[in-house]
């Protein structure tokens, strides 16, 4: 049959022969229901669906009892009569394609046919296993909202449109995928989104005819841009608020059913500083923490690059006692500090991927064990030394400060481990040189990912956050509508108003 | 593909112009605390240098003390070098000190050698023994003072009156024919106590 099943079929006025076509197209499948049955005027009647993807309770109460029992003067039902006047269900479509109505049974709707009307009724009674909507593992706030995206595309539309009551939200949905033809939904704000944007995910999204979209992950890299970058140029969101307000300055949200991820477009770099919880607590706070992420995301690439380039070449940088301490415990080990920095972190790299795969309990001894034969065994063993488990310790920490750049942060702290070992400050200096040519010449959807800090506008919120009533314009780069805010919001007392 | 293949060359461009023969280990380096000169009897240099011992890098640290003789400084410091089997750090080198006969005849010479060698910090002091330096550069450094405890014992003992001249302070006046021997300031090697000297010529494990 190949990929695309699709026959051109047109949906017969005789019920039989419709099934017929059915059960040539799928077989014997074993959640394939197909129920024959007579209207309460004794008129011929199908009902088709997959089993596990509707609500029997639903099925049987607002759609087999009322066709049963509902009477009526005229001989025969037609379709639009049926869907007007009898069933109790509050969404259905009527398709006169018999390729449309598979593909809407597919997607867990209930199929109707009826005889003597070459069209057919698809009713909404889905109800699939889901997970309810609770807090996410990552983006835990103290402050702020906890609910996060679940599996099912349009819950996670109607949690966005709990946060956005406007008639410019807007959702348009595209189905993806060969074989599992996806839901996929773009949202946006239609009075302030970025047309050219929009226009180009929608133009990529086109371009796609893939087998499967499992996750949100196969979209991400099938649009953006680089497709070799280290960086990720589209944005993740797990909370329906982080992805409100990017949508609120500008943005698309890209949400695809059975994806708890949401994508949103473009992404800016200083976008992974930040949290949401900067939005929800006072701004000198969230501009302190905002620079302490900084700070961790240059340990978590340079720390140990830095160390072996102070340690193998510029010793003269290290203060003399702990010269002396660093020298002795290297005295003991076997390997060169450098080795034992890449046996380490090649240690750490394993003991993490094990303590997130294994199941919890599992994880936990491993991470026990780790900590253990790693922090203490390996050292007093004289297998690595103290300060280089130091080292490794307080990279890896910084490195889940900013958790958007934890993949980035750990490909490029390899790199920059090698420059530092084998070329010293000469070698980080030539990386980070090669590194900031990169970052400015990405760009996600034509904006430039290095904005606002390449062309230093919007800094209000960029590495510091300046009160939100200071923040009156939305991101040139990213919107239309600019201004997001009047001017009389200032609370009162900035304005020495003695109201 | 092709800027791959770039990237690989340009990169092994770069390993090729700055090779990696300069990386020194940490475990491989002989920290050099204090560094003496002492004239000979058959004219030969003895050089004394005073290490960190790395294996004590407790609060009150110890150094060891390695001599070497040789007819001329750059034959000395291949000796030193062969003695020691480590690569000498000079980063933290303290003081140089001259014995009283090298000050009179050689210092002159060495001073500008040593400040042409680009090794050694230009703001390092200039001392002379009143003995010999050997007695100077004795061992066994305090918290405070990374320096030879019988260096320390000797500044302390006159410090409102020691301000040593500086390497490059003397090698500027030497150019411009100003430098004295008289310049450099003269510590007393007979205050001073003695301390955990090393057996002279001995090849020990450092």
């Amino acid at each position: 049959m190949g990929s695309n099943w699709r026959r051109n079929y047109m949906v017969s006025r005789q019920v039989e022969e419709n099934l017929d076509k059915i059960h040539a197209l799928f077989g014997s499948s074993m959640d394939l229901v197909i129920r024959e049955f007579q209207l309460a005027n004794g008129q011929k009647a199908a009902a088709f669906y997959i089993d596990g993807l509707v609500d029997n309770d639903i099925l049987g109460r607002d759609f087999f009892s009322p066709l049963m029992k509902t009477t009526k003067n005229s001989s025969t039902y037609t379709c639009d009569e049926i869907a007007k006047s009898v069933l109790m269900m509050g969404e259905f479509t009527i398709y006169s394609s018999l390729d449309d109505v598979i593909a809407a049974v597919l997607q867990g709707l209930t199929a109707l046919f009826v005889a003597g009307d070459n069209h057919a009724i698809c009713a909404q009674a889905i109800n699939w296993p889901q997970r309810s909507v609770e807090e996410p593992a990552t983006d835990v706030v103290l402050r702020g909202p906890r609910e996060g995206f679940i599996e099912s595309m349009r819950i996670n539309v109607s949690l966005l449109r709990r946060k956005i009551h406007h008639p410019d939200f807007k959702v348009e949905t595209v189905c993806l995928g060969r074989y599992s033809q996806t839901d996929i939904a773009l949202v946006y704000v239609d009075s302030i989104v970025n047309e050219d944007v929009l226009r180009q995910i929608k133009k990529r999204l086109k371009k796609i005819d893939i087998d499967s979209i499992l996750d949100s992950g196969y979209i991400e890299q099938l649009i953006q841009d680089t497709p070799y970058s280290l960086f990720p140029t589209i944005g993740v969101a797990e909370k329906p608020d982080i992805a409100a307000a990017r949508i609120l300055e500008g943005r698309v949200a890209v949400l695809i059913d059975g994806s708890p991820i949401a994508l949103t477009i473009p992404m800016l770099f200083i976008e992974g500083l930040h949290s949401p919880e900067d939005y929800y607590t006072r701004f000198f706070y969230a501009s302190w923490v905002r620079i302490i992420r900084v700070i961790a995301f240059l340990i978590s690439i340079y720390l140990p690059g830095f160390f072996l380039a102070a340690a193998c070449y510029h010793q003269q940088i290290i203060p003399f006692k702990l010269l002396l301490s660093m020298a002795a415990a290297e005295s003991q080990t076997p390997f060169s500090t450098g080795f034992s920095l890449l046996l380490i972190g090649l240690s750490y790299e394993i003991l993490r991927e094990a303590g997130i795969r294994l199941p919890k309990p599992a994880g936990q001894a491993i991470s026990i064990v780790g900590a253990i034969v790693m922090g203490d065994a390996a050292v007093n063993a004289n297998l690595i030394s103290a300060p280089v488990l130091i080292v490794l310790a307080i990279t890896v920490v910084a490195s889940f400060v900013t958790v958007a750049y934890v993949d980035a942060s750990t490909i490029l702290r390899l790199l920059f481990l090698l420059l530092g070992w084998q070329f010293g400050l000469f070698g980080l200096l030539l990386g980070t040189m090669v590194m900031l040519i990169y970052l400015c010449s990405l760009e996600s959807f034509g904006v430039p990912f290095m904005s606002p800090l390449s062309v230093f506008t919007h800094v209000e919120d960029s590495i510091i956050r300046m009160p939100l009533w200071m923040m009156k314009l939305r991101p040139a780069v990213l919107s239309r509508n600019l201004r997001r805010m009047s001017k009389e919001t200032k609370p009162p007392h900035q304005r020495g108003d003695k109201e | 593909m092709k800027k791959l293949v770039m990237l690989v060359l340009v990169t092994m461009l770069v390993c090729s112009f700055s090779t990696c023969t300069d990386r020194q280990e940490l475990s491989e380096l002989a920290i050099v605390l204090g560094m003496g000169f002492d004239h000979m009897e058959d004219g030969s240099l003895q050089l004394s240098v005073e290490l960190a011992d790395r294996k004590m890098p407790q609060e009150t640290g110890e150094s060891k003390v390695f001599h070497v003789t040789a007819k001329d400084f750059t034959t000395a410091m291949d000796e030193l070098v062969l003695l020691l089997d480590k690569q000498l750090f000079w980063g933290n080198m303290m003081v140089l000190v001259f014995g009283d006969s090298f000050t009179q005849e050689q210092v002159d010479d060495v001073a500008l050698a040593l400040y042409k060698s680009n090794i050694f910090s230009d703001e390092l002091p200039l001392l002379c023994a009143e003995g010999t330096a050997a007695d100077i550069i004795n061992g066994s450094f305090g918290e405070s003072e990374y320096v030879s405890k019988g260096l320390s014992e000797a500044i302390s003992h006159d410090e409102a009156q020691f301000e040593p001249i500086l390497l490059a302070h003397y090698v500027e006046r030497l150019l411009a024919n100003q430098a004295s021997c008289q310049q450099i300031v003269r510590v007393d090697a007979e205050k001073i106590v003695s301390l955990g000297e090393m057996n002279i010529h001995e090849k020990q494990a450092y």
